[in-house]
């Protein structure tokens, strides 16, 4: 629940979203979207590709060593983004 | 083909990135347009390999030192511009990007971006990273982010031309 009032809050302010379903709609198909993921799904489509190692991460953690500098922050992008990273062995 | 290549070139290295360049291009605007890209592609070939980190699909967020790829339809595409910022930018639809992905890519960050394509596009673009990126390197895709910034604001802000 606090994640839909918080995201409501962030992004639809001025929007008529009554419900979490509304805001669900926005999030799958907001923003020029044509596919959703979840952890699972999109370790899935990595390992398909042919990527290893891979794994959830928590923001600002990774492999890049100035990840700090190029990973963008704020409260919404914080509540909103799923990190997975990977690697070509 | 070849004096195409040759003229874009000659360009690039010459006078580097000029409206002499862009009225070159016009002049060949009766040539298919993927052949076009291709050569641009080609005549950028050195200053691509240079480029060992990449931000696809980055929106109006760009990385100092990193290719930042994005795609504005109505923006001159295929040409690799080196911005004030110290990043670099290629206006490129990801789905006509197999010639930019060389097998030296050290990184490649994708940002709330995949959510932008369609499940086979996505996994289009996964493989393409993987076969492009050196061994041992990483590939972390995060999303979603709306893309709000328009051309205008990108000109402004950036002061691509």
């Amino acid at each position: 629940m606090a994640f839909f009032n918080t995201y409501k809050r962030i992004y639809l302010q001025d929007q008529d979203v009554k419900s979490k379903g509304d805001i669900f709609m926005c999030q799958l198909f907001g923003g020029g979207h044509k596919a959703c993921y979840d952890s699972e799904s999109l370790k899935s489509i990595m390992e398909k590709a042919g990527f290893s190692q891979i794994s959830e991460k928590k923001q600002f953690e990774s492999a890049i060593p100035e990840i700090r500098e190029i990973e963008p922050s704020s409260e919404g992008r914080s509540l909103e983004t799923l990190y997975v990273e990977a690697f070509k062995e | 083909m070849f004096i195409l290549r040759a003229l874009l070139w000659l360009s690039f290295k010459v006078r580097h990135f000029t409206e002499w360049s862009l009225n070159l291009i016009n002049k060949f605007g009766s040539v298919p347009y993927d052949y076009l890209l291709k050569a641009l592609l080609f005549a950028q070939a050195d200053k691509l390999k240079a480029l060992e980190k990449f931000n696809v699909g980055c929106g109006h967020y760009f990385i100092k030192d990193w290719l930042n790829i994005t795609f504005y339809g109505d923006f001159y595409e295929g040409i690799i511009l080196r911005q004030d910022t110290g990043a670099f930018f290629l206006n490129l639809d990801i789905n006509k990007a197999a010639t930019i992905f060389s097998g030296n890519i050290k990184c490649v960050y994708a940002s709330h971006f995949i959510e932008h394509l369609t499940y086979d596009e996505g996994l289009k673009f996964l493989r393409l990273a993987y076969s492009g990126m050196r061994k041992g390197g990483g590939n972390p895709p995060d999303m979603p982010r709306p893309n709000t910034m328009d051309n205008k604001v990108l000109r402004k802000r950036y002061g691509v031309f």
